[in-house]
């Protein structure tokens, strides 16, 4: 899957980048996190909490054919989505699987949200999001 | 020194609606665009907003419980003025979903209060309204809804005027009849139909109100296509300056005063010969010429050869067709003018046209080329191709056209089928005839077991013109008009016998009144 960011960088490659090469699988369970959080803040105020949350739940749902661990409770028609859900599924993998599916995941949603509304559009409400990232990184690598 | 207040009108960029809102939407006022579901509301929402929303002059859409907003923006993308760049740079939307849930008007209204205040937006749309009243009246327990959903709308127009911004409110819900207290605190109704007859559909706009404007009063058909609305505003409400085509090329003299086009010596030549005679001198500038006449008579051929009689002089033409399969049936002649570029074409095979959108066509097409010539050909499958909602009122849409035509200066030639009709002088179907300037009539003749073709003109207003009966025959290179069948009589009952040479006529005496 070839999902491009304003960057022109893949979705994949460019949360792979957020992550530390050594990263273990809690630290990547953060960026997650925080990850989800920045798309939560962009997209909310335009579709509804409901809205995201349904795009969520399908995403998990299509990740999860290919990373099975990555599955989580069925609710039909979720009022928020819950990504706290997600840190003990990824602690729980090593920290390659975990990567794996985290970015099969963005890269799922990035792909979702541009068959509903299409890639130019998906683009640019995306924008902050993978910007802020891409800041947030710079400022956080110096770990040890 | 004037004192009074000066009130901005904003262009809405939806062609057509301007003219109709009486010169652009004012600023800070607060509208409702109404209607039912499917009748392009969230359509000319959004057009609007795309059109005047600038980084400096930023948009809210707030989406409620109606149309879910990433449906919206699937579908609004479509249209050609969905600009992706301006999303969250000139426009933000907003979904008050969790608070309409709630059913409380006045958590709604704090946070769009809340969200006004933040982003400080010159446009608001809260789209749609009916659900911020479902959401109201399934709350309402002690309340009247309809005093707390007045108190909000009135509220909400209050705060946005106060905070300079031009506010709609989308919603399928109201219905005309009802006093609902929305339309008394709205400056502007927009009310969006689908006028359903047979198995047409008609898009029609009204302006209910729009405070202290000039609006066009009546129902305004409008077309959504991909670039989004088109209003078509009757041809009366343009610019006097709309109307006119720029300038005239330099071959024709300056076009006449299109009200007094008889006091004008000037005169357009057919391109026929001896037409010119038989009409006084040619068809004077700015008339408009109906020629009638059976199937096969001859009425494209005398068109084509106005046109090219036009072409020839340097002028440009524009023709309006409106067959199944314009290739075909179009003669060669037209086909290279239109090749050439010398004739622009309206070939408007849309469905469910209207007459107020044809002449919006063909005075595009005469802008575009300078034109001086219309031809359309014909008004029988003009007729076919109007939606059936406006065939009753085919004749006043017509005086529309005719004026509209004259008002742009162009010397018009329409051409109409005739039926045979041996007993009844007839020159049109429609009754169009006393709305022409000028009319031609082509009959079929039986003379010795062949159809022969004569032509007559009929009528040229205030001007002197031919009383003749001429024969005419159809070649390769056009008309020829002949002699008068002088040895003939009772032409137009359509069985003409050979006069008696003494005075004694053979004559069937019934055909002979004719």
């Amino acid at each position: 899957m070839s999902t491009e960011n304003p960057l022109g960088v893949s979705v994949a490659t460019h949360f792979a980048s957020r992550v530390p090469p050594s990263a273990d699988s809690a630290q990547i369970a953060d960026a997650v996190f925080v990850t989800w959080s920045g798309i939560d803040a962009v997209l909310v105020p335009i579709i509804g909490k409901r809205g995201l949350a349904a795009l969520y739940k399908r995403s998990i749902h299509v990740t999860a054919q290919s990373h099975p661990w990555l599955s989580v409770a069925d609710d039909v028609a979720p009022a928020a989505a819950d990504f706290s859900e997600l840190t003990p599924l990824l602690c729980q993998q090593s920290a390659a699987a975990a990567l794996a599916g985290a970015t099969t995941l963005f890269s799922t949603f990035h792909d979702l949200l541009s068959s509903v509304v299409g890639p130019s559009l998906t683009e640019r409400l995306m924008r902050p999001v993978w910007v802020a990232t891409s800041s947030d990184s710079a400022a956080k690598d110096p770990k040890p | 020194m004037n004192t009074k207040v000066t009130i901005n009108r904003l262009s809405t960029g939806v062609p057509g609606l301007d003219e109709v809102l009486g010169g652009g939407l004012p600023e800070f006022s607060f509208n409702l665009i109404a209607g039912q579901p499917g009748c392009g509301k969230t359509t000319l929402a959004h057009q609007i907003m795309f059109a005047l929303a600038t980084p400096e002059r930023p948009a809210l859409y707030f989406t409620v419980l109606g149309e879910p907003p990433l449906k919206m923006l699937r579908y609004q993308q479509q249209f050609d003025f969905f600009d992706t760049e301006a999303v969250t740079r000139a426009i933000r939307f907003i979904n008050l979903s969790e608070e309409a849930m709630a059913g409380d008007l006045d958590r709604v209204l704090r946070r769009i209060v809340e969200e006004v205040t933040t982003h400080g937006p010159s446009l608001v749309f809260v789209d749609s309204f009916r659900s911020v009243v479902l959401a109201n009246a399934a709350q309402q327990t002690a309340h009247d809804p309809r005093t707390n959903l007045q108190s909000f709308v009135q509220q909400l127009g209050m705060l946005m005027t106060s905070w300079q911004a031009t506010t709609f409110l989308i919603g399928e819900y109201f219905d005309e009849t009802d006093a609902n207290p929305v339309f008394t605190v709205a400056d502007g109704l927009i009310w969006l139909r689908q006028s359903v007859m047979r198995n047409s559909v008609v898009r029609k706009m009204e302006i209910m109100k729009m405070r202290g404007q000039p609006t066009l009063p009546g129902l305004h058909t409008f077309r959504i296509d991909p670039s989004g609305v088109r209003v078509f505003a009757p041809i009366t409400a343009l610019p006097p300056g709309e109307a006119q085509p720029g300038s005239m090329p330099p071959a024709t003299p300056p076009a006449s005063s299109p009200t007094s086009p008889a006091t004008s010596n000037s005169r357009v030549p057919m391109g026929v010969p001896h037409l010119d005679e038989m009409m006084g001198g040619g068809l004077p500038r700015g008339y408009s010429l109906l020629v009638a006449g059976p199937s096969g008579s001859g009425k494209s051929i005398l068109a084509a050869a106005f046109l090219a009689e036009g072409a020839r002089l340097g002028e440009t033409g524009v023709i309006a067709v409106f067959e199944q399969h314009p290739n075909r049936s179009r003669n060669r002649l037209v086909t290279e003018l239109i090749a050439s570029g010398q004739v622009g074409v309206v070939d408007s095979r849309a469905p469910d046209l209207s007459i107020d959108e044809i002449v919006m066509l063909l005075l595009g097409e005469i802008r575009r080329l300078k034109a001086t010539r219309v031809v359309i050909d014909s008004l029988s499958s003009f007729e076919l191709s109007v939606a059936p909602t406006f065939r009753e009122d085919f004749r006043e849409s017509m005086s529309r056209l005719v004026k509209a035509m004259a008002g742009a200066g162009v010397t018009m030639l329409m051409t109409s089928e005739l039926e045979d009709r041996y007993t009844d002088l007839r020159f049109s179907p429609y009754g169009t005839a006393f709305l022409t300037d000028a009319i031609i009539v082509q009959r079929y003749i039986e003379v010795d077991s062949r159809l022969r073709r004569v032509m007559a003109v009929v009528k040229v207003r205030a001007s002197a013109h031919s009383d003749e009966l001429r024969e005419f025959h159809i070649e390769d290179d056009g008309i020829h008009i002949g002699s008068k069948l002088v040895d003939h009589e009772g032409l137009l009952g359509g069985r003409p016998t050979r006069k008696a040479v003494a005075g004694l006529t053979r004559s069937d005496p019934e055909r002979g009144l004719l």
